[in-house]
């Protein structure tokens, strides 16, 4: 960039210092190579190391000098075509940043028309488009799968599944886009501190047979769990409370880790992806694929 | 001192038991840190090979490898061959041996613990460069000590002339000592833990000024004093052209040290930086391949020796891999070819058609030329070292084909994008497709790592129990010697 160029005495310094070195390289060559041969007597004299080593005196190959003096032209050429002289910016006005620019605009002015229709399609088109599918599958495994897995069905009882039915803040496209734009934070408190350890135990062996409303834990459900999680335990999906009455767990549903979700409480984060992350066809694209 | 002689009379003897541990050092790293590269190219195929270790992860075992071959294997076979033939060619006695026992061990010792200390986790983070300063003060230190004893040798030499291989590991020694010390200049916060003194951008500058050259002047500068001393030694013919080693050691110390900012193509780094640094790495481009015609016409009047010397076949074959892969290197230093081939396979590629094809094949040629004649016994097979010939140039082969296949697929795949502006294939997918080159790759380590391992029981029979033969220097033209010679 420009402001990397450097100016006044330094730019001179580089000048000086790279004319001057490539300068002296071609001194050295030409007055290595074309010296004079050695006298024919020499020969007897040449120095001998070691019993019998010796340096040759063949005539270094001309086609090799043509070769030297190539790379030299090119470079003169390369350093008056490109940046490299000091502050001298190059015949060709080239950089970096503007090859970024244009690269931009190249891109711009190939897709910029053809994603705009996308992100106006209708989820149905979109849906019907096996090549934009394609490309939503693309999308998902470059920008979801590090978490949500490369087949999306969640990973490392941490991450949800987006395959399956349950949606933990909605499935309906609206609410997909919010997910995604905005992020979400889950937050189930620990509760052993609240309720205790026997109350704990007692609603965990509750979750695993729901549906007995006789059991032991169904009381304190009702007291400490249903403002979220609901009385019919369908969850709720304003608070990104999951539905505890089906057989899917974000967590695990053996009864250790749900222990441990009781007593230490649990936090799903779900990172905000805005315009710069995801733009309106990506994002189109990416509802698409979710959406059913 | 393993020598058996007095001091009286070993004064103007070769001192070569030095020569023989730092072979047999070499030749270990070489075994334990192939070992290291073939299970962490395993790992690639294998994510759970760690068993969940961190000492056995890619990101400690990696290191490993690197520093454990170029410093390790690289440097111990540089110390022998710098040794052995800086005498011969002094026509004199080592400068101060028990230096030189001194640097031998205590590299080892540096090695050693550096590389446990890289197992532990410690690392500057800087790319062949990871030890830390309690490491980086005494490789400081024991280099400069490595300079003492070859420069007093050259000092005391008895022929006037220096010879053209002392050139190459002068350069060597001088160029390492200077960008090991300006690379590595940090502040300490503890006895594991420093800070480089560079930041951002200059950080970056100074780190491939560092890490280029000790490619250029550790792993190419330092093996061509080797092929300058051994080739036309084992070939008995002189070196073919006197004036072009000339042009072509100036050429190369000169261009090389410019190019290292060719690592660093489309970053911060200020942009003349970048187009000198390809200027250069183009002009690099001829005195590599002055050094690789030198080489070969060499031995253009004794090729015969080929079919029966493994010795011999190491050495030009590594001066045709030396040659593809400094044709290679300016080639990738262009922009618009490093837009395709940086952060892929392809570089490790070319680094490995450089380390196994040059530095590890020179090496093997000099031990099997070296070993013999250390203790004065025929090689113990040479049947085996022909098998190692094989192995080592099918193993090359592989590994380079595997990479150049995984690097311009990852280049190209990663550039493409589909007709509304996406990317055609997902990072995770290209990682998948790559297993079969991985595979490939892995077949390939462990095919060179058997030729080595081949090499190391070679070289064991022939070496171990045995006394260096007492060797004397040959007597100096009086035309040129220096000292109590040119008087006789």
């Amino acid at each position: 960039m420009m402001a990397d160029l450097p100016t006044g005495f330094w730019s001179g310094w580089v000048v000086v210092l790279t004319c001057v070195s490539l300068a002296t390289l071609a001194w050295v060559v030409l007055s290595v190579y074309f010296a004079p041969p050695d006298k024919p007597d020499a020969e007897a004299h040449d120095p001998v190391w070691d019993g019998d080593l010796r340096e040759g005196s063949s005539a270094p190959p001309l086609w090799w000098f043509w070769m030297l003096l190539g790379a030299m032209v090119f470079s003169l050429v390369y350093l008056m075509l490109y940046p490299g002289l000091g502050s001298f910016e190059g015949l060709l006005n080239w950089s970096q940043g503007k090859r970024l620019v244009s690269s931009y605009e190249i891109y711009e002015e190939s897709f910029d028309a053809r994603r705009a229709e996308i992100a106006n399609l209708s989820l149905a088109e979109v849906q019907a488009d096996r090549a934009l599918m394609d490309t939503a599958d693309r999308i998902f495994r470059r920008e979801c799968s590090a978490c949500h897995g490369v087949d999306g069905r969640g990973q490392a009882n941490l991450f949800p599944n987006l395959l399956d039915v349950d949606w933990q803040w909605g499935g309906s496209p609206e609410q997909l886009e919010q997910t995604l734009r905005g992020g979400r934070n889950a937050n189930m408190p620990a509760w052993e501190a609240i309720i205790g350890e026997e109350n704990t135990v007692a609603v965990a062996n509750y979750l695993l047979e729901f549906d007995n409303r006789e059991h032991a834990g169904r009381a304190v459900y009702e007291q400490s769990c249903a403002a979220c999680h609901g009385v019919d335990g369908a969850g709720n999906v304003f608070l990104g409370a999951p539905n505890l009455a089906d057989n899917t767990w974000l967590y695990g549903g053996d009864l250790d880790t749900i222990l441990v979700t009781l007593r230490e409480g649990r936090q799903g984060k779900m990172p905000a992806f805005d315009e710069r992350r995801l733009d309106a066809a990506q994002l189109k694209l990416i509802i698409a694929k979710l959406a059913r | 001192m393993a020598t058996t002689h007095s001091s009286q009379d070993s004064a103007d003897i070769y001192e070569d038991t030095v020569v023989i541990r730092l072979i047999q050092f070499s030749v270990l790293w070489a075994v334990i840190a192939m070992t290291a590269g073939v299970y962490i190219s395993a790992e690639l195929l294998w994510p759970t090979m760690d068993f969940g270790q961190f000492w056995l992860s890619f990101g400690r075992l990696r290191p490993l490898h690197t520093n454990g071959i170029i410093f390790g294997f690289g440097v111990s076979a540089l110390m022998a061959t710098a040794f052995y033939s800086v005498q011969r060619t002094s026509h004199v006695r080592l400068f101060a041996p028990k230096l030189a026992w001194f640097c031998a061990y205590a590299w080892q010792l540096i090695i050693l613990l550096g590389g446990l200390s890289l197992l532990a986790g410690w690392t500057s983070t800087k790319e062949y460069a990871e030890l830390e300063w309690p490491f980086d003060i005494a490789i400081a230190v024991v280099w400069v000590l490595f300079g003492v004893v070859f420069f007093g040798t050259i000092a005391r030499r008895k022929i006037r002339p220096i010879y053209i291989s002392n050139w190459f590991y002068g350069a060597l020694i001088i160029v390492i000592a200077m960008l090991h010390i300006v690379n590595n200049l940090a502040i300490p916060v503890t006895f594991g833990k420093s800070y480089s003194l560079y930041a951002g951008a200059q950080d970056a500058v100074v780190q491939w000024w560092y890490g280029h050259n000790a490619v250029g002047f550790l792993l190419t500068g330092g093996f061509l004093g080797m092929m300058y001393y051994f080739l036309p030694k084992h070939s008995g013919r002189p070196i073919w052209s006197y004036r072009l080693s000339v042009v072509a050691f100036w050429a190369f110390t000169y261009s090389y040290i410019w190019a290292g900012p060719h690592h660093l193509h489309y970053s911060a780094i200020p942009e003349w930086v970048q187009s000198l640094a390809v200027v250069m790495s183009v002009i690099l481009l001829a005195p590599s391949w002055a050094t690789m015609i030198n080489g070969i016409m060499t031995v253009s009047t004794a090729w015969e020796k080929l079919r029966t010397d493994p010795a011999l076949k190491f050495i030009v074959l590594s001066l045709a891999f030396y040659g593809l892969a400094t044709f290679e290197g300016p080639m990738m230093s262009f922009p618009s070819v490093n837009v395709v081939s940086h952060f892929t396979d392809w570089t490790i590629g070319h680094v490995h058609s450089g380390a196994l094809g040059w530095n590890a094949m020179i090496t093997y040629g000099t031990f099997y030329f070296m070993a013999p004649r250390l203790v004065g016994v025929p090689l113990y097979s040479v049947r085996l070292a022909n098998i190692h010939f094989w192995l080592a140039l099918a193993g090359t082969m592989l590994y380079i084909v595997a990479m150049w296949g995984a690097g311009v697929s990852q280049g190209l795949l990663w550039l493409s994008v589909d007709e509304i502006g996406e990317l055609s294939f997902s990072f995770k997918d290209i990682m998948a497709s790559m297993q079969p080159f991985y595979a490939l790759r892995l077949i390939a380590g462990l095919i060179f790592l058997a030729g080595t391992c081949l090499m190391a029981y070679n070289l064991s029979k022939t070496l171990v129990g045995r006394k260096a033969v007492v060797v004397k220097p040959p007597p100096v033209d009086p035309a040129y010697a220096i000292g109590k010679e040119a008087a006789v």
